[in-house]
């Protein structure tokens, strides 16, 4: 690993004219794309709250800012944990760089399952739906559009983590189609279960339409014990298993994703002030 | 090399990329708030539940008005490449040319509302966009100046490809010109909607964007196929063009000027438009029957034309100097660009590119040969799930009470898991590929490993 270190440069590509690596520059150029397109949903938003139809849903009778501002920090907290994994993999650390990464996809699936109790919220309780107000509308649309990409994002980190277990003599497994698929359908099932039972058990805590304690243990169990032999799969994945082919070389990998993070957080900084915070002025 | 050493070709389609990637965004969302009104009931547009159609009107031309300079710059490109060649001359102003073409990407996206003067934007917004279409005429004049002075003194071989590149000039100038025209609000309240724009924008789109395309096959069609169009069919063809487009469109301007509105399938016979709309329908056919000429002779001579070797115009950009038909590795040795017009530098600088090339050749080779890809099954297996997805997204019917949509999600689906398999085999793969070691200039390479 040492003998790597000397040798790779992490900022700068002399292989190209601006010194830039390759798939850095594309990703840079898929997220200016990006910018625009975030651009023009949250100018919609912005346009609407400036021209409100009369008799419209007013934001402050819907949003519940604690839950937004909690799933806010968490947010910004797996961009940390995503820092950390880049970090971790320039000095060649795949473990670390490993527990980061699923760190990141952890806090990352914490901010949609928010999303997820949010959107019901809000459709069942508050009666925001997509189509019965302009609030709706576009509230749905950019918030929604902007939960896609963090799903995007949870997939991307989950492929890399997987990806980092490649091994390096080519044996074990069932090349492509074996180990590897399993391993992910494994991680994401994991992470699919475990979000369906934490909120059907605040659903159920809560009374939440039709939804009780009593029933609760009988329902669920099946979620839990699938979401439980899940996790062991994980643990017999990761288990220790000779020289992997993932190493500093992958660094620019995976600190592309992290580009890619990092920018999705920072739009939903741009979204929370200017579709939340700005309503508590 | 070094970034004002770039073809100027290379240059404009640098720019017209960065159009593409940021103005593409702008009608993606425009597209996706449409179809959120229309499939899942929202009120983007909708008047009744308190949207502004104006908005979409907004949206659309964010995106359609960088598209017209993303239509028009790789024209100017090809244009800069062609008209140089013929005239025997380095392109004049080069660094001004690269220049405007990157200030008029900039001022692109600062112009979209002047396509909306009657909308009612309010006085100061309508000053402003007049101001700033107004300013974005000026590096385009700057261009036609720098192609006037290229041509200038120069031994003009008045080849096809040139008599497209001339007439471009010509044809994009009178479009240019009426462009000027629109930029003053109060005048183009009077053209707004007419003949005249439809004259306007078609002497800058056939006129201009495609005489360019059809100058630039020409000019690259021998290093492409090998073989060279007729001069004889190729300006026979450009002549019966150029005068059926003119017969076609300039009689719109008068139109237009006359207040004949456009997409009106009809008119009163007592409106005194006649006489031109049928001139016009006469042009529509004689460029009908142009470009029916070019591209049977383009067809003809891909199979029967005149087999030419390398650089056949005496060129003075790399791409000439590639044996013909050029090898799948393009360039045995990477080459060193010691000027602008680097093939001519090299014809004119024989024996020290010679000694050059030996040198690089030794180290290349030390390095392992050229370098190429693998040729892999995945990027075709990624497309066609891409493909089977997309038709399922737009042509199956879904109707969400009978099976049709489950068709439709089925497909979409099956599409995305070939489109998704495809994407991850492909990474598994990893970048390798192979090496070449090629011999001589040949194309065959003697060795693989």
């Amino acid at each position: 690993m040492s003998s790597l270190a000397a040798t790779i440069d992490h900022h700068h590509d002399p292989s190209t004219s601006t010194g830039i690596p390759n798939k850095k520059l594309l990703l840079w150029a898929f997220l200016a794309s990006d910018c625009m397109f975030f651009g023009a949903l949250i100018s919609t938003h912005l346009i609407y709250r400036l021209h409100p139809p009369s008799g419209g849903i007013r934001p402050l009778d819907v949003f519940d800012i604690q839950l937004t501002s909690f799933s806010t920090f968490i947010l910004l907290m797996s961009s940390l944990m995503m820092a950390l994994a880049v970090n971790a993999i320039q000095k060649g650390n795949v473990k670390s760089c490993r527990w980061s990464l699923l760190t990141t996809m952890f806090f990352g699936a914490i901010f949609l399952g928010c999303q997820v109790f949010e959107f019901n919220n809000f459709v069942l309780e508050k009666h925001m739906t997509i189509s019965n107000s302009l609030l709706g509308t576009t509230f749905f649309t950019l918030t929604g559009t902007h939960g896609c990409h963090v799903a995007i994002g949870v997939l991307w980190l989950g492929l890399m983590y997987v990806r980092s277990f490649k091994r390096a003599d080519g044996v074990g497994g069932a090349g492509p189609w074996g180990s590897n698929l399993l391993h992910l359908a494994a991680l994401f099932g994991t992470f699919l279960l475990t979000m369906k039972f934490v909120l059907e058990l605040v659903w159920s805590l809560q009374g939440f339409n039709g939804y009780a304690m009593t029933g609760f243990a009988s329902r669920e169990f099946v979620t839990l014990a699938g979401a439980l032999v899940g996790l062991g799969a994980c643990f017999w994945f990761a288990r220790p298993a000779g020289a992997v082919d993932f190493n500093e070389r992958n660094a620019i990998d995976v600190e592309s994703m992290g580009l890619y993070w990092h920018f999705v957080d920072i739009v939903w900084i741009v979204i929370f002030t200017s579709v939340y915070l700005l309503e508590y002025l | 090399m070094t970034m004002m050493r770039l073809p100027v070709f290379v240059w404009m389609t640098l720019v017209t990329s960065f159009l593409i990637i940021l103005s593409f965004p702008a009608i993606t969302i425009a597209l996706v708030e449409v179809m959120m009104d229309r499939n899942f009931d929202t009120s983007f547009f909708e008047v009744s539940g308190g949207g502004m159609p104006i908005l979409w009107q907004h949206l659309f031309w964010v995106f359609g008005h960088p598209e017209v300079y993303i239509l028009i710059l790789p024209a100017m490109g090809i244009i800069s490449e062609i008209l140089p060649c013929f005239s025997r001359k380095p392109l004049y102003g080069y660094p001004i040319v690269v220049f405007s073409g990157a200030c008029i990407g900039f001022l692109g996206f600062a112009v979209w509302s002047h396509h909306m003067f009657t909308t009612g934007m309010g006085t100061v917004a309508t000053a402003a966009f007049s101001l700033a279409t107004m300013c974005i005429a000026v590096p385009t004049g700057v261009k036609i100046f720098n192609w006037i002075g290229t041509i200038w003194n120069g031994h003009l071989q008045m080849r096809t490809p040139m008599m497209f590149a001339l007439g471009f000039i010509w044809m994009f100038m009178i479009g240019g010109l009426s462009g000027v025209m629109h930029s003053a609000a109060p005048a183009d309240a009077q053209q707004q909607d007419s003949y005249f724009v439809i004259a306007h924008f078609h002497y800058v789109l056939i006129g201009g964007s495609i005489f360019a395309l059809l100058a630039g096959i020409h000019y690259w069609f021998p290093l492409i196929f090998g073989r060279k169009v007729s001069e004889f069919w190729g300006k026979l063809s450009f002549w019966v063009i150029f005068v059926g487009f003119n017969v076609t469109f300039f009689p719109m301007h008068f139109l237009g000027l006359n207040g004949m509105p456009r997409r009106t399938f009809t008119y009163d016979s007592n409106m005194g438009w006649n006489t031109a709309n049928f001139v016009s329908t006469m042009g529509a056919f004689t460029l009908g029957i142009g470009v029916f000429i070019y591209f049977t002779v383009m067809v003809y001579t891909y199979f029967k034309g005149e087999k030419v070797g390398r650089d056949p115009w005496d060129g003075r950009t790399l791409e000439w100097s590639l044996p013909n038909p050029p090898p799948a590795y393009n360039y045995r040795v990477i080459p060193t660009i010691h000027a602008r017009d680097a093939w001519w530098y090299e014809k004119q600088h024989q024996e020290e590119i010679a000694k050059e090339k030996a040198e690089l050749e030794k180290t290349e080779a030390a390095h392992g040969g050229i370098h190429m890809p693998f040729q892999s099954i995945y990027p075709l297996l990624t497309s066609v799930g891409i493909l089977v997805g997309a038709i399922g997204v737009s042509a199956i019917d879904a109707d969400w009470v009978n099976p049709g949509i489950h068709w439709k999600l089925g497909v979409t689906l099956v599409g995305g898991v070939i489109a998704f398999a495809g994407i991850y085999l492909w990474a598994l793969e990893g970048a390798e590929g192979y090496h070449l070691h090629p011999e001589g200039d040949g194309h065959a390479p003697t060795a693989k490993h």
